[in-house]
């Protein structure tokens, strides 16, 4: 790839023109060579990917800020160090699924009180019965639907959350989560299914509540009207 | 077909991954089992849920990005400066000064000790260690004379003299003793030994000199580069 940095230089938006057609794994060659407005491209492309997938892992949105920039800084100074025997896209969530993992392996090492109900961590565990506590038709004023979301993806087992949010979230095919994860296919798999059989139970009682679906139906319009 | 595995070929078929010859025996589970029907139902009402609630970006995510970014780049910068690690503060530089320091002045004594011949030589004729401070541009020798052997040039303070002195005695012991000195040079006399020991601590301020001069050197070249740093990322 022949490119000079006249061929894409700032518009007035601040924004680089010229790299928006560039594929991903072109994008990192221009960085390897040294050009910082694609990585600039690479920043806008997967900012909000990144947040949204780490977010939904530790929940802590100051944490995943800082993943998530912690994950985009790695991009840049190991750009070298990625090449194109797997999508670009493929590297940045190994990046990033790692450094969550290091961090909830951190967290989990430090001292807490034991839980007599410990979520079950095996493939072979039965799904949890849905939440008892959890009434469709409590008070949903002041939590928004995002949260109420948040809040059920959270409850995912974590083995399970991953190569859901990767498949749900990031839209990566099965082949992908499993370089992303190193697990088996099978295994990829079997833990989707497992997660949206815990995710359909935790939404259950959101689903049966009229105000948050028609806060969904507002919000899916919105964004109808900003892609128009 | 159980409603486990229909729920798994649904799963499946969301993603496009349900073998096409399974897709028949889904559709004929699914008309006949309302529970999986609605199973179908929420899940893809709650992905539509989870699609549509991306969560956004907190304010100045950009700018801290990039603040981060130069730091990262910096810290990169002044690794590469410094492969046998980070800058140390003032303090510890400080006290890594005064151990080089110490540990030259005793590795002199011991070679001293060790080395010379016996009896003590002028400078000039001398050889090992004290020889080098006559090749010294920094420490020129007057030719002809010796200020080793001029005692009266630096009196020695009582304190100073007498714990030297125990120095001398403890060595002379050990000589005596057959110890792993051997045939060590030190005269055992207390005129001797004095001149020995200012010899050394000549010696000792020299070096002390060249290192606070090497660092000095160092510190400059240090500005520098973090000057080119700060250039290139206010470049970039």
């Amino acid at each position: 790839m022949h490119l000079s940095r006249d061929d894409f230089q700032s518009s007035s938006s601040g924004k680089p023109e010229g790299l928006k057609e560039i594929r991903d794994e072109d994008l990192i060659v221009l960085v390897q060579q040294g050009h910082r407005r694609a990585f600039d491209e690479i920043v806008a492309r997967y900012k909000g990917r990144l947040y949204s997938f780490i977010l939904r892992m530790v929940k802590d949105p100051t944490l995943a800020e800082e993943l998530c920039q912690e994950t985009l800084i790695r991009i840049y100074m190991h750009a070298d160090k990625y090449r194109e025997i797997a999508k670009f896209s493929t590297w940045v969530f190994t990046i990033a699924t790692n450094l969550v993992r290091n961090k909830m392996r951190q967290k989990s090492r430090q001292p807490r009180f034991l839980s007599l109900n410990p979520a079950p961590d095996e493939d072979e565990a039965p799904v949890d019965p849905a939440d008892p506590k959890a009434d469709p038709s409590r008070a949903v004023e002041g939590e928004e639907l995002a949260d109420l979301i948040n809040e059920a993806t959270a409850r995912i087992p974590e083995k399970y959350r991953v190569p859901f949010l990767l498949r749900e979230v990031e839209q990566l095919s099965y082949e992908e989560i499993q370089q992303v994860t190193g697990l088996k296919l099978g295994t990829v798999r079997s833990r989707i299914n497992r997660a949206r059989n815990r995710f359909r139970q935790n939404i259950k009682p959101l689903i049966k509540n009229e105000a948050l679906l028609k806060e969904l139906e507002e919000i899916e319009a919105r964004a109808a009207a900003e892609d128009d | 077909m159980n409603c486990g595995k229909a729920q798994e070929w649904i799963s499946l078929e969301l993603d496009d991954q349900l073998e096409p010859e399974h897709v028949h025996g889904l559709q004929t589970h699914l008309e006949g089992c309302a529970d999986c029907r609605e199973f179908q139902e929420d899940l893809k009402l709650g992905l539509r849920m989870l699609n549509a609630t991306e969560p956004e970006l907190p304010d100045n995510f950009d700018w801290k990005l990039q603040l981060k970014l130069s730091n990262a780049m910096r810290e990169a910068t002044r690794e590469s400066a410094y492969p046998w690690g980070e800058e140390k503060p003032a303090w510890r530089r400080w006290i890594a000064r005064a151990g080089v320091s110490a540990a030259l002045g005793m590795a002199a004594v011991l070679a001293v000790a060790v080395l010379a011949p016996q009896g003590l030589q002028p400078v000039g004729a001398g050889s090992g260690a004290m020889a080098n401070l006559e090749a010294s541009p920094r420490m020129p020798i007057q030719s002809g004379t010796s200020n080793y052997f001029d005692t009266s040039r630096r009196p020695l303070n009582t304190s100073y003299s007498r714990s030297n002195n125990a120095l001398g005695a403890g060595l002379q012991r050990r000589v005596s003793n057959g110890s792993a000195f051997g045939e060590s040079s030190w005269s055992g006399t207390n005129d001797q030994d004095l001149l020995r020991i200012r010899h050394l601590e000549e010696e000792n301020e020299m070096l002390r000199r060249r290192l606070a001069g090497q660092q000095h050197h160092n510190q400059r070249l240090q500005a520098q580069l973090d000057s080119l740093g700060d250039q290139a990322v206010s470049r970039d």
